[in-house]
């Protein structure tokens, strides 16, 4: 017992101690960190800063410096110093706050604090943030011929980001969940009733040099240019790294799909899936990367936002890349071969052809001076499922620019070919090209810009009965802005001639001017072109004109409650054989008177009246004329939620 | 001898005239097809009946197309056709897929000629005045430069590069792209609209060569202040295509974005040369803005090397912060960001550059 009482004496002496040096060493301090405390951990998102001073500290003199950014300007003085709370979401992880005064004596002082965040206890970043969309929409009038206009729908949305993050793994997963419905049918791929529109999930796992990331949903595969340069679709995407080096393996459906359809994406048939492996090591310090990638798998002509000839496709290709940047992009290189066997049709007796494509860059910049040169070799019957790519093609290009910043100028220059393997049943066709462009700057509110191309067709060893093709084309394009304040004018005209030099004589002309006045402030918006396209075509000797006329307003007013919004559209449409003479005026009005004000902060609903009207005057053919004028009445809410 | 030549001239003149319009004539929109890719070729065939005592109507049908090389039927097309004739005339039009096994099996057979053959019967509807029983229509298989100009597949996308995209209202610069895979080389017309109204032509030549890829004008924009679904699509009007247009979905949501005002900067001035001392930076104090960030750069893409938040139209970088970040005789780059009660950005300016070129003695 004796033994236990002197051990508690000792401790809460030791304890007294500690916490009287503790406070003394802060008193003696002209300025005290209050909170955060040092090297603690804080379990929030905008970590408040709380800081005591002496009297002898000039207030004026006081710079306060948080992760390095000046935050002196949002502090708010108290009785004893002064606090600030963030005004952005801090990252989760180890921050600093640093504070510099004078003393009245004109001595430096400085104190600086080291502490971590986290947003919650088991996870150093969890946040969720989804904002519902509530739009209805119905007709108040319309006209008689608008009979299948919907007379009312729905459209909700569900935006949802969400985030979990730890020290070694991350999780994210957004999506939009939407509601469409009315009393016409949709317009396809849409449908009535609930749909998942797009989603992706990805978890990551991150330790030392070792990560692991796993992507499924809406996802997007970047391989090389002649294999996956970018292919949209459903599916997985498995990534593994290991300090330099790197594996990557991926399924996907291979129709595009609208919403749900097609399900998650992942699968194993090759025949309806796009499916591959790439693996890639970083040699010399980084500076030079090896990869080869393997994709098979089959896919149809169409699908959501594609359209194309033929039928079911399949193929596999394997490829290899080589880039390297030893000198600080002064000089990279940039070398792919790859070998392909694909069948355009799976429904015929022929199966897949094998051919390659093979490429090698050069590229960099020297100060001012920028360029590139490329020979590239595409085969007859290369191609790769998932990325459709203009075979049959070989040539050189060569790319240089200046920029001086008053002068600007880019020059390229190219020679292809077709029929690659010289098949003595069809001609060779070269492409010469190029360009020219050039942009002076020296009046930063007046640009201006001029563009020549040249292209010059070709055609050689043309088999009996096939004709000579010999085509130039010329275009020159012009551009200028004028620039002032809130005011910006653009006028661009390009002439472009297609010179057929066969005997079809088939010489296309095409002139286009468009003037672009847009004007900027805080109440309102307007932006307005004005065009006139015309194209000739010599062997039927027509001439085309459409004139263009578009205005976009925005404005708000009644202190942003009231909204004006216009868009816009009239062309005239006139041929020199009188076979086009028509007018168009299609536009939309909306006005909108926004209650977030009057109900709740966190509901935001908006009431308006819409109005559309379309009239068409066809002069050649007057069934064609339309008066089409109908009134909306139009209720929306946004509702954000976020935890 | 004047009556029979006259009378031998009336006769030659009958029975041309009967030549001339008792036929099956038929149009191809295209006749040079290129090797390795499937065609649509839209086909317009023309009935003319004459000689007959009064006008006929009546109807050819005929069940199926055949693909011949040489004397050889290399493919069968089962797709009926059928002409209805109105007083002695009568049009069809066939949409005709040539599948790239037909220009393989004319070529395998050393052809790059290949014709597509129809016959037609009536049935006796026409009582006897068929204008004819067979069509033909040649076609010539060729490399992808020399090919009629013809569009072989097209690729809707915004910038997520998918051809569906969700944005807040009042969203400024909405991308949207189209990839083009042509034969040929020649004049691309067309408009972009959205919901049904055109925004803009497109008149443009395109030579033989790769993928020609086309993006929306920036003006005039696409609109964005009506909340729910918007159907965007480019139009091709020639060459003309049989396959068809593909559309895009970009669905604005009633979350309200902040349109990005521009702030005028008003010292220092571009490319000013400073001593190395403490300096105020000053810019247009906008209406809305809460809060304003000024960034410093040591290149004009790269992260901040100092930034700091202020609540009014200007800034003063002090000594302190100058010697801890800043160097004399270096290039930097500042601009100006604004922000609203919500944190989100609805100012920026532009990027300026400055140098301090003298060290405070």
């Amino acid at each position: 017992m004796l033994l236990l009482r002197s051990f508690l004496i000792c401790f809460f002496f030791l304890l007294f101690l500690f916490i009287y040096l503790s406070y003394a060493e802060t008193e003696g301090k002209l300025i005290r960190i209050i909170s955060p405390l040092p090297n603690s951990e804080n379990i929030t998102k905008k970590p408040e800063v709380k800081i005591e001073f002496d009297e002898t500290v000039v207030k004026e003199t006081i710079i306060v410096l948080f992760d390095g950014q000046d935050v002196t300007q949002l502090i708010s003085f108290n009785e004893k110093g002064f606090e600030f709370k963030p005004f952005m979401v801090v990252p989760p992880g180890a921050h600093t706050l640093s504070i510099t005064a004078k003393d009245k004596e004109g001595r430096d002082i400085e104190e600086t604090v080291s502490f971590t965040t986290k947003h919650s206890k088991t996870f150093d970043e969890a946040w969720s943030n989804n904002n519902i969309t509530i739009a209805y929409q119905g007709v108040l009038k319309k006209p008689e011929s608008l009979g299948n206009l919907p007379d009312s729908k729905i459209e909700n949305n569900l935006t949802s980001e969400n985030k979990l993050k730890n020290q070694t793994w991350e999780i994210n997963f957004n999506t939009n969940i939407r509601q469409l419905d009315q009393n016409e049918p949709l317009m396809p791929p849409q449908k009535k009733g609930f749909d998942i529109i797009n989603w992706i999930f990805t978890g990551q796992y991150i330790r030392d040099l070792f990560k692991a990331k796993l992507s499924l949903g809406d996802i997007q595969i970047v391989e090389t240019p002649y294999i996956l340069s970018g292919l949209s679709r459903k599916g997985g995407l498995l990534n593994f790294e290991y300090d330099t080096f790197q594996l990557n393996t991926f399924t996907v459906k291979s129709e595009s799909f609208f919403g749900a359809r097609g399900g998650i994406g992942v699968g194993k048939s090759s025949e309806d899936h796009i499916m591959g492996v790439s693996a890639g090591l970083k040699l010399f310090n980084k500076k030079m990367d090896i990869k080869t990638v393997y994709v098979t798998g089959g896919e149809p002509a169409t699908g959501f936002g594609i359209s194309g000839t033929g039928g079911n496709a399949f193929g596999n290709v394997w490829g290899f890349l080589v880039t390297s940047n030893f000198f600080e992009n002064k000089l990279n290189t940039d070398i792919e071969i790859d070998f392909s066997k694909y069948d355009p049709d799976t429904s015929d007796e022929f199966g897949k052809k094998s051919d390659k494509a093979y490429r090698a860059k050069i590229y960099g910049a020297l100060n001012k001076y920028t360029y590139e040169a490329m020979y590239e070799y595409i085969g007859r019957d290369y191609q790769v499922v998932g990325n459709p790519i203009q075979k049959d093609l070989q040539g050189l290009s060569l790319k240089g620019g200046a920029n001086w910043v008053e002068h600007v100028i880019n020059i390229t220059l190219s020679r292809y070919n077709d029929n690659v393997r010289g098949d003595e049943l069809f001609p060779r066709v070269f492409n010469y090209q190029g360009v020219v462009d050039y942009s002076f700057n020296k009046f930063p509110n007046f640009p201006i810009g001029l563009t020549y191309q040249k292209s010059i067709q070709k055609s050689t060893k043309e088999p009996e009965g096939v004709s000579k093709i010999h085509m130039d084309t010329d275009t020159l394009s012009a551009r200028v802005n004028f620039i002032k304040d809130k005011l910006n004018i653009g006028f661009v005209t390009t002439y472009s001639l297609m010179n057929d030099k066969s005997k079809n004589n088939a010489d296309t002309t095409s002139i286009t001017y468009t003037l672009t006045p847009v004007y900027n402030n805080e109440k309102y918006s307007l932006s307005t072109s004005f065009s006139l396209n015309q194209s000739k075509v010599k062997p039927t000797d027509v001439r085309t004109d459409i004139y263009t006329i578009n205005a976009d307003l925005r404005t708000k007013f009644l202190n942003q409650k009231l909204s004006f919004d216009v868009a816009g559209t009239y062309t005239i449409t006139k041929a020199n054989d009188g076979s086009v003479n028509t007018k168009n005026l299609d536009g939309t009005v909306q006005l909108s008177y926004d209650l977030a004000k009057i109900v709740k902060e966190y509901i935001k609903p908006v009431i308006a009246l819409k109005a559309t009207y379309l009239k068409i005057t066809d002069e050649v053919n007057p069934s064609s004329n339309k008066d089409e004028f109908v009134l909306y009445f139009v209720f929306t809410t946004n509702i954000p939620f976020s935890f | 001898m004047r009556k029979l030549i006259l009378l031998f001239i009336l006769i030659a003149l009958f029975f041309i005239q009967n030549i001339a319009y008792s036929a099956i004539t038929v149009s191809a929109s295209k006749s040079n097809i290129p090797r390795g890719q499937a065609s649509v070729v839209t086909l317009t065939y023309q009935f003319t009946i004459s000689g007959a005592v009064a006008p006929i109507s009546c109807y050819v049908e005929s069940d199926e197309g055949l693909f011949m090389a040489g004397n050889e039927i290399i493919e069968v097309n089962s797709k009926y056709l059928k002409a209805n004739i109105i007083n002695n005339y009568g049009t069809a039009v066939e949409t005709l897929n040539i599948p790239v096994r037909v220009l393989e099996r004319a070529i395998k057979k050393g052809y790059n000629t290949f014709q597509y053959v129809r016959y037609f019967t009536d049935n006796h509807s026409c009582q006897g005045n068929l204008p004819g029983n067979s069509s033909l229509v040649n076609f010539s298989i060729t490399s992808g430069a020399s090919a009629d100009f013809d569009i072989k597949r097209i690729e809707l996308y915004f910038e997520n590069r998918r051809a569906e995209i969700t944005i807040p209202k009042y969203y400024e610069g909405l991308k949207v792209f189209v990839d083009i895979m042509f034969t040929g080389s020649g004049l691309l017309q067309g408009y972009w609209e959205v919901d049904g109204r055109i925004l803009s032509y497109v008149n443009q030549h395109i030579p033989y060569g790769k993928i020609f890829t086309l993006q929306i004008p920036e003006i005039p924009p696409l609109p964005t202040f009506e909340p729910g679904a918007h159907i965007v699509r480019f139009v091709i009007t020639r060459p003309e295509i049989q396959i068809p247009i593909p559309l895009g979905i970009y669905f604005v949501t009633t979350e309200e974005i902040k349109r990005i005002l521009k702030i005028k900067l008003y010292s220092p001035e571009n490319d000013a040369k400073l001593d190395f001392a403490s300096v105020n930076f000053e810019w247009e104090k906008l209406e809305t803005p809460f809060i304003y960030i000024i960034q410093f750069f040591e290149s004009e893409n790269s992260i901040p090397i100092f930034s700091a938040y202020t609540k009014n139209g200007n800034y003063t970088l002090s000594e302190v912060i100058l010697n801890k970040i800043f160097q004399p005789n270096k290039k930097y780059f500042w601009k100006v960001i604004g922000f609203d009660s919500e944190n989100n950005i609805i100012a920026e300016s532009e990027i300026r550059s400055l140098s301090f070129i003298k060290t405070k003695k």
